[in-house]
């Protein structure tokens, strides 16, 4: 039982890092970012690259996927949505949905199609806690997403620069009119958000194999978690991603494995037909 | 001048698809024929939803497979005929959009978006898992050519002129729909759906139709697919698919015919004159898809009305500057 | 108006947009090669054993043009590819088969993956060329199909095979089964169920898995509830080593009893050797690098200084195939009937096995048990499934 606990929560640590990321972009820029999900396997690239091929402990591979995945986000959204800035949200969400392609297929031509392992970080395997048998990375994962939220915290909270981001997501005409640099602002949202996607990825390494189409299926759940977090709220983000994590894990376990996609996939539908602005209601009003 | 032209125009292009199977020389070129027709009634269908009432949907590959599934179920577990099969796949795609309708459609924007895309990768996974329904994950193999009577439909040709057939009908479908008074409802609320309320029309409504169009579209597709393919398996219905029917539509010129056949055309046959790009085709495409959003997002069609609509305002200005001849309008071209 | 003028065009430019196609078919003028047609993937998930195929088919085609190419009448003629890349969905390797036919091969090398191949069979009938599958599927030599040939064991050669074996040799009574929810994961489910019922025996537990899954600690603590003293694992290589990997983090206790997809060469990368240190596997054929016989260990290494892969057992079948293809031109002629028609008469030795078909295209009857000991294979028991041989009438 504690063990479903621990899994679900590992996962759901990963659905909400990646919900995070893409609530972010979502918030800033209106549109649903489809290659999030390919964000993250840029950043598990780039820590196989820094284990891998230059041999760098745990740490020294965080700072080359933060460094790499902060670049990705920043070239990502100069290509895939600068130009698009002023025209229509659908023409957005298609960019970002070829440029996941192109992510993918590159990750494949140049890195080839098997998938790469990694040793967990830290070398004991498994950690004896109160009995339960846990698995050290797992609560690398946990103890890793929950630093990353607090400085997000303290970031958008703490810091006027955090401040301005988050005016500019809360309304960029307003913001424009106040004098924030609502550009620089976007740009930074797409560099958080690839960060964040980055991390989850690269700490999955070791647990889930990295691959080229390793995305696809994380992003799935991430988006089921912002569903029922609530679109829009960033705490719903976070809640909806560990939540789903659970369900899947508890879902597999005491109903049917076969069936836990499915579950998921209707868990979904059902927040969407009853409740869907989920948890935490949607800030943002229909625009007249 | 220009009608005559258009419509001898039209009339060679309808010789020419007509005797194709003559022209061609291999079954391969065929083939690709029958992709490209089947994959028209997707695209077609996509553009009622989208292209027409301005929703972005993908729950094509959904009505895809359930189309192709309830087809081959029925030709080849119970070994009823391929045209009930067809009447069944449209009835049950049908019926599932107003089923998906009734609570996705009321939902805003990417909402609906995310509903139709969970309703796909739910038809995928039922395909999967309701194995004494759908044969599982080994799906169905053995699907029977369609018939007639004594004639089967069971070689390249003969199979293209049912595919042809189809998608004839479609483009003349979607012609009809778009300029009755419920195309004129879609585009309405494609600009504005809270003006098109305001408006009096009935929007829910208008939409629903859109979207069982779509699935009925969808869902013929399948139902000639299957018998094409002779084998279905639940990895066909994907989500890749509704993003290639998405990046038809869009490449085309999203809300025009025209658009969706040169864009379906294009898209199936583009891998096709790559093919010396190798693997580096998929990483091309996706680059494509974002310049195509960057340079051309009302699709090759829209861009070409663009250019029609501003050489005829370079031909106004041209006009203006001459002096108006008797019986001349001053008032030319609108554009 | 508007709407019907542009369904008229859209009708002529459908009909334009076609005679392009013809610009787009190249014709290859030179009839002097053999042309051989290899449907495989080459991009997506499945390169994986793609490459291998690949691999294989060109060290044979190698030596054989090195040597002047295929003997014939009075000349010796090289051997031409003509790949096709399956990638991933049956569709594609269905367009990709009709594309290979188009430059008019006398033989088809075909996929590992029957989920492309089966669907590629009417083509074959159609076009009555014979296709080279090494694939294990079960189904696809139950299609009645005349031009198709497996040149793997298929599951009920290799399942009965490892079943057997964990019975009686290593004791097991209690038997899990776990396998990956689709073709090839449920013709050995249903293959080893089989079995065990010939032995008066029933698995305690039965799960399976979505291809894409990632966490399986559900059906393996599944297995630990039903009291597994082993579970035999039939699935590919990435979900087999995430399998194994989290058993051994849950401290499951329980060993496995392995297909082949979770040995070969690609899938050993991706575990640690106390992942899957002692246990048992079935394979058609041991891994070149680790044969009993030193020729096989020298091609394995020719092999791997050229095409810079570590060969494993699909690359040795596919060579083998490639062979036997070869010589079935040398001794009926490149001619696609005749081929066919010989391929179901001819004995051949490969590498390290015998071929020749049974009734329905099989080729291979042969399968071999290893342990795996410090991620090598180790060799333990070698055997084979009696078969009827073909003959014309059937």
């Amino acid at each position: 039982m504690y063990q479903l606990v621990v899994n679900g929560l590992t996962m759901g640590c990963i659905y909400a890092l990646i919900a995070f990321g893409f609530i972010l972009i979502y918030n800033a820029v209106g549109a649903v970012n489809f290659a999030q999900g390919d964000l993250v396997m840029v950043g598990s690239y780039f820590g196989v690259l820094a284990v891998g091929l230059f041999g760098l402990d745990p740490f020294g591979a965080m700072v080359v996927v933060i460094a790499g995945s902060a670049a990705a986000g920043y070239v990502f959204q100069r290509l895939a949505y600068y130009p698009l800035r002023d025209g229509p949200t659908i023409n957005v969400v298609i960019s970002c949905l070829g440029a996941g392609i192109f992510l993918r297929n590159a990750a494949q031509n140049v890195a080839g199609p098997e998938p790469y392992t990694m040793k967990p970080f830290f070398g004991a395997e498994l950690v004896e806690l109160s009995g339960l048998a846990i698995p050290s990375q797992s609560i690398f994962v946990v103890v890793l997403t929950v630093i990353l939220f607090a400085v997000q915290y303290w970031f958008f909270f703490r810091t006027s620069l955090g401040r301005m981001l988050r005016a500019t997501a809360n309304d960029k005409y307003a913001a424009r009119l106040a004098g924030i640099p609502v550009r620089r602002m976007i740009a930074l949202a797409f560099v958080i958000s690839s960060v964040m996607a980055g991390m989850a990825g690269f700490v999955l390494v070791p647990i889930f194999l990295a691959s080229p189409n390793m995305g696809f299926g994380l992003v799935v759940k991430a988006w089921i978690g912002v569903v029922i977090g609530g679109f829009g709220s960033v705490p719903g983000a976070i809640v909806g991603g560990i939540l789903v994590g659970l369900l899947e894990t508890f879902t597999a376990s005491l109903i049917s494995s076969d069936y836990k996609d499915v579950i998921t996939m209707l868990v979904l539908l059902a927040v969407l037909f009853l409740r869907p602005q989920g948890i935490f209601s949607e800030p943002v009003q229909e625009k007249v | 001048m220009a009608r005559t032209w258009r419509i001898t125009l039209a009339a060679a292009g309808l010789i020419l698809v007509l005797s194709l199977p003559a022209l061609v020389e291999s079954s391969y070129q065929l083939r690709l024929a029958n992709v490209i027709g089947i994959y028209l009634l997707l695209v077609l269908g996509l553009n009622f939803i989208l292209g027409y009432a301005g929703q972005l949907s993908f729950a094509q590959v959904g009505f895809f497979g359930i189309g192709s599934y309830a087809a081959a179920i029925l030709t080849t577990d119970h070994g009823l005929s391929f045209w009930i099969g067809l009447l069944a796949a449209a009835a049950v795609s049908g019926l599932s959009a107003l089923l998906i309708g009734i609570p996705t459609l009321k939902l805003r924007g990417h909402y609906f978006a995310f509903g139709t895309f969970a309703f796909g990768e739910v038809v995928r996974l039922l395909a999967v898992n309701w194995d004494t329904l759908t044969h599982g994950a080994s799906g169905l193999s053995g699907i029977p050519a369609p018939a007639i009577g004594g004639f089967r439909f069971d070689t390249d040709a003969s199979f293209y002129y049912l595919v042809v057939f189809f998608a004839l009908l479609g483009i003349a479908v979607s012609a009809r729909v778009e300029r009755s008074k419920i195309g004129r409802a879609m585009f309405a609320i494609r600009e504005s759906e809270l003006a098109a309320e305001a408006m009096g029309i009935r929007t829910r409504q208008s939409k629903q139709t859109a979207f069982t169009l779509s699935a009925v579209f969808a869902g013929i597709a399948g139902a000639l697919y299957a018998p094409l393919n002779t084998v279905i398996s639940p990895d066909v219905f994907s989500f890749d698919v509704s993003v290639v029917v998405l990046v038809s539509l869009l490449l085309g010129g999203s809300g025009i015919i025209t658009g969706a056949v040169l864009g379906t055309v294009l898209i199936v046959l583009l891998p096709e004159w790559l093919r010396f790009l190798d693997q580096y085709y998929m990483m091309i495409y996706g680059a494509g898809v974002v310049l195509l959003m960057v340079f051309m997002p009302q699709g090759l069609m829209g861009l070409m009305e663009n250019l029609r609509v501003r050489r005829a305002r370079a031909h106004a200005a041209r006009a203006e500057a001459a002096p108006a001849g008797v019986g001349e309008r001053t008032d030319r071209v609108a554009p | 108006m508007k709407a019907r003028r542009r369904a008229l065009l859209a009708s002529a430019v459908f009909a334009l947009a076609f005679t392009s196609t013809f610009v787009a078919d190249v014709v290859a003028a030179d009839r002097k090669p053999i042309k051989v047609g290899v449907s495989i993937s080459l991009t997506s998930d499945f390169a994986i054993s793609g490459l291998q195929q690949k691999a294989g088919i060109e060290m044979a085609v190698d030596e054989i043009n090195r040597a002047g190419g295929v003997p014939g009448k009075g000349d010796h003629r090289p051997i031409e590819l003509v790949y096709g890349d399956n990638a991933m969905s049956p569709t594609t390797a269905v367009n990709a088969l009709n594309r290979i036919l188009s430059a008019d091969p006398v033989a088809v090398l075909l996929s590992i993956r029957g989920t492309h191949v089966l669907p590629q069979l009417p083509l074959l009938q159609r076009a009555k060329i014979a296709g080279l599958t090494i694939s294990g599927t079960r189904k696809i030599t139950e299609q009645g199909n005349d031009y198709v040939f497996r040149f793997y064991p298929n599951d009920g050669v290799t399942k009965p095979i490892l079943t057997r074996f964990v019975v009686a040799k290593l004791g097991k009574k209690k038997i899990g089964v776990f396998h990956s929810a689709e073709d090839y994961g449920s013709s050995g489910r249903d293959e080893i169920v089989k079995t065990l019922k010939e032995l008066k025996l029933e698995p305690v537990a039965v799960e399976s898995h979505q291809p894409t899954d990632k966490d399986f600690t559900a059906q393996l603590q599944a297995f630990k509830a039903a009291g597994a003293e082993i579970i035999l694992l039939q699935t590919f290589e990435a979900p087999s080593a995430l399998i194994l990997k989290q058993a051994r983090q849950l401290n499951l206790g329980v060993p496995f009893g392995l297909g082949v997809t979770s040995v070969g060469a690609s899938a050993l990368k991706l575990v640690e050797p106390r992942d899957i240190e002692g246990f048992y596997a079935e394979t058609g054929v041991v891994d070149p690098p680790f044969s009993t016989d030193p020729k096989v260990r020298a091609w394995a290494a020719e092999v791997q200084k050229r095409f810079d892969i570590v060969p494993d057992y699909t690359a040795q079948i596919d060579y083998d195939a490639m062979k036997m293809l070869a010589k079935a031109i040398e001794l009926y002629g490149p001619d696609r009937e005749a081929i066919a028609q010989g391929l179901h008469v001819l004995k051949y030795r490969g590498l390290d096995t015998e071929y020749q078909s049974d009734s329905t295209g099989n080729m291979n009857h042969e399968a071999s048990i290893v342990q795996i000991r410090d991620k090598k294979q180790i060799p333990v028991e070698r055997g084979s499934m009696p078969f009827e041989p073909w003959s014309k009438q059937r």
